[in-house]
């Protein structure tokens, strides 16, 4: 196959998302020709995507010795430098990809990346990924770089601006639907984001941050839940309390009835609204939202399982014998507390598997 | 021949050992230089990889064809002297000789004909029809698959009085999905015998090309020689790489090749009548919409890893020319629930690699035996597993509307869902 042939098949790989093929394409290409600085480009290229970061690294700077001015092989070398996580290289890679070009968009795009990736977020930063608009407007991914900018400053609604422009842009850009979600997620919107990262795997079944970030959200759930009833019990518990029943005096046990007949029905009021919200908000996607976490997540499922009978002991406390209260919510707290431990450990396991 | 190249491909072979690609390349050149008993070897390394790999049988069929007869013959070297007065020579002849190996300095006529000569910085893709030996009566087991390629596929073809009878349309092609290397070429070529067709097999890279336009041209010139040779079956292999989704290409030149595709499969230029058209993919989701939709790939066939007489059939074949003893094949079929054939052929190597390293250690030639067997089983994982992950996903989060009713009932019963 003739070098061109190779190196456009390799392309064609890359674009389609299979960097394995790309890597056995170029692979013939550099063993005719190991100085050909496309073949080398496209390596490095598909190294990154399998996130093979130190033999992304060591082909980009061999690139760049081969090509210094150009801007290519230096945004290539500040990703690589990025995926080893060594942020001063990479910062002062895309530093030079805009004194090279400064009329180019992708180097305020990069800086503004790898500047947001850093957690180095400032006043330039803003200004940066806005230059890359200005420079081109007509294109998504400087508005998504904003977004991104905009998320990291944890200000929902402008980020989610800056997304829903992207996607008036490129429907089908992958990220800004990806960083919508989570803009959802993160406002407690959980059913639009399980929405639209269900969509999102139903294009991309193998898309693995939206995997993760669908385990999230199902996750931030129930953490709402779990959060509701720990505080019901607290305050149903509240009156055997020593402290806050001397202050009450004998109060306590007048209000103490009362109050948790009260808690018990506004818990599970406050149980069916979320969870009739949730599902209202992600519409026909809720039952195949509901299925699929048994299937992905067992830990949560653990989890989930655990709060049903934290909820069961913390209703039932006014329908039980007078005296039995401290038991049922100190049950309650003990499986609580179960459930807050599974939670924990289900939450370290996947700190280093995933990224949103 | 480059001696750098060579050392630089058989770098890579050592770098990417499952490369079948790579072993054809090299062998190629070692053949163009007359070392044919390497380039041999090389081809049968690449057919153990990939069985159906077409450019490595084509290698063998080469390497293993008698040598040529030299086409010029030495010609005397006449001193140099003043012509006899009488000779003559035939400048026709020799005109003839050198015909064809230079082109005139000069040519006349529209640059844009493209019809005989070659326009200067176009190219034509060549196109290999072969002819298929295999039936499917050479697919061992995998019954569920060729029932529903009989009933989707050759039934209608082979009883046109049936087929006009209850008005089924031959329009359109199948589509065959599943793991990676569970015989979905191997069943193309079967049918193609089956039906005693010619035999077409396409992948990206013979269509791709990098000037502008030349891509859809290849696609063009691919279905005018499959409607050429005419009962033809055309194999499009990757199908996801030719016919991805044009929403996921946008800016790509990749849109055209798609966009020609379409309009082949729909017979625009030319009829399709005795063309069938067969697809393979491992990644069916990837496919562009549009050539699923009716009178396109409108058939699907889900190709599954071998099941119990499909996996004895092929350890069968890959322990037919090894040194064996002992071999329970009922043991080996038990123990490779979910393998699939490329697997399965992998674990016959690790285990003849185990006794030929122990035989050379040893220097006592030994047989492969079960021991060995069991080995390789314990050291290969199956590759369907990360397929099917992706598959569950599609599954569970994707539209509901029976497109992949025949993977979720599968993933159902192998309690995967």
């Amino acid at each position: 196959m003739a070098l061109d042939d190779s190196l456009a098949l390799a392309e064609a790989h890359l674009d389609g998302g299979r960097p394995r093929d790309a890597l056995r394409s170029i692979s013939v290409a550099l063993a005719s020709t190991p100085d050909d600085t496309q073949a080398m480009g496209l390596f490095v290229r598909a190294q990154l995507e399998l996130e093979n970061w130190a033999a992304a690294l060591a082909a980009a700077q061999r690139l760049v010795t081969l090509a210094p001015d150009e801007t290519g092989p230096l945004i290539l070398l500040a990703l690589s430098y990025a995926g080893t996580a060594n942020w001063t290289d990479a910062l002062s890679a895309g530093r030079t990809v805009i004194t090279l070009d400064p009329h180019a968009w992708q180097g305020f795009t990069l800086l503004a990346h790898l500047q947001v990736n850093a957690k180095t977020v400032t006043d330039e930063t803003f200004e940066l990924a806005r230059e890359a608009i200005r420079l081109a407007p007509d294109l998504a991914e400087p508005h998504v770089e904003l977004g991104n900018v905009w998320l990291a400053k944890r200000k929902w609604a402008k980020a989610e601006d800056c997304y829903r422009t992207a996607l008036r842009i490129d429907p089908s850009d992958l990220e800004a639907r990806n960083n919508l979600a989570l803009v959802a997620s993160r406002r407690g919107d959980a059913g639009s984001s399980a929405a639209a990262l269900i969509e999102m795997l139903a294009e991309n079944p193998q898309s693995e941050v939206a995997l993760f970030n669908l385990r999230q959200v199902a996750a931030r759930g129930l953490q709402i839940l779990h959060l509701t009833i720990w505080g019901t019990a607290i305050i149903g518990w509240s009156p055997l309390n020593s402290t806050v029943g001397r202050l009450l005096g004998d109060n306590a046990t007048v209000i103490a009835g009362p109050l948790r007949a009260i808690l018990a029905v506004a818990v599970t009021v406050a149980i069916a609204l979320y969870v009739l919200w949730v599902r209202s908000r992600a519409g026909a996607q809720f039952p195949i939202f509901l299925r699929s976490i048994p299937a992905l997540d067992r830990p949560l499922v653990v989890w989930a399982v655990i709060l049903v009978p934290a909820y069961l002991l913390v209703v039932a406390v006014p329908f039980a014998p007078i005296g039995w209260a401290g038991a049922l919510y100190g049950s309650a707290f003990v499986t609580l507390a179960v459930g807050t431990i599974v939670s924990h450990r289900r939450a370290k396991a996947l700190a280093g598997s995933g990224a949103s | 021949m480059d001696t750098a190249v060579v050392e630089s491909l058989r770098r890579a072979i050592e770098l990417m050992p499952d490369d079948a690609t790579l072993r054809v390349h090299l062998g190629e050149l070692l053949l163009d230089a007359g070392n044919a008993d390497e380039a041999i070897a090389l081809a049968a390394s690449a057919l153990g990889i990939s069985p159906g790999h077409a450019p490595a049988r084509s290698l063998m069929t080469r390497a293993l064809a008698p040598p040529a007869a030299p086409a010029l013959q030495a010609e005397k070297i006449l001193p140099i002297s003043a012509p006899a007065a009488n000779a003559t020579f035939d400048w026709s002849a020799a005109e003839g000789d050198v015909e064809g190996i230079a082109q005139p300095m000069f040519v006349e006529g529209d640059e844009g004909d493209d019809s005989e000569g070659i326009v200067e910085g176009s190219r034509t893709a060549a196109f290999t029809v072969e002819n298929s030996t295999i039936t499917l009566a050479d697919v061992g087991g995998m019954k569920g698959v060729k029932d529903r390629l009989n009933a989707a596929f050759l039934a209608p073809l082979r009883n046109p009085e049936l087929r006009k009878l209850y008005g089924k349309s031959l329009r359109g092609g199948l589509l065959m999905y599943g793991p990676p290397g569970c015989g979905k070429t191997f069943i193309a070529r079967a049918v193609a015998g089956e039906l005693g067709a010619s035999f077409l097999s396409v992948s990206l890279a013979d269509v791709l090309d990098p000037y502008i336009g030349q891509s859809e041209r290849n696609v063009q010139e691919l279905f005018r020689v499959a409607r050429q040779s005419a009962p033809c079956v055309l194999f499009l292999d990757e199908i996801d790489a030719l016919g991805q989704k044009r929403s996921a290409l946008s800016g790509s030149a990749a849109r055209g090749t798609v966009n020609q595709l379409l309009t082949e499969l729909d017979g625009v230029d030319g009829s399709n009548e005795g063309v069938f058209v067969l697809a393979a993919t491992n990644q069916p989701w990837d496919i562009d919409p549009a050539l699923r939709r009716p009178g396109r790939l409108d058939r699907t066939v889900l190709v599954l890893p071998p099941d119990a007489p499909a996996r004895e059939k092929i350890f069968s074949y890959h322990l037919a020319s090894r040194p064996v003893e002992g071999i329970t094949l009922k043991t080996l079929v038990a123990a490779s629930e979910g393998f699939s054939g490329a697997d399965i052929a992998y674990v016959c190597e690790v285990a003849a690699e185990r006794a030929l390293t122990e035989s050379a250690t040893s220097g006592i030639l030994r047989l492969i035996n079960m021991d060995d067997l069991r080995g390789a089983l314990a050291e290969v994982t199956p590759s369907t597993g990360p397929w099917l992950g992706s598959a569950r996903n599609v599954v569970m989060f994707g539209e509901d509307d029976g497109t992949y009713a025949e993977l979720k009932a599968y993933l159902k019963k192998s309690r995967r869902l």
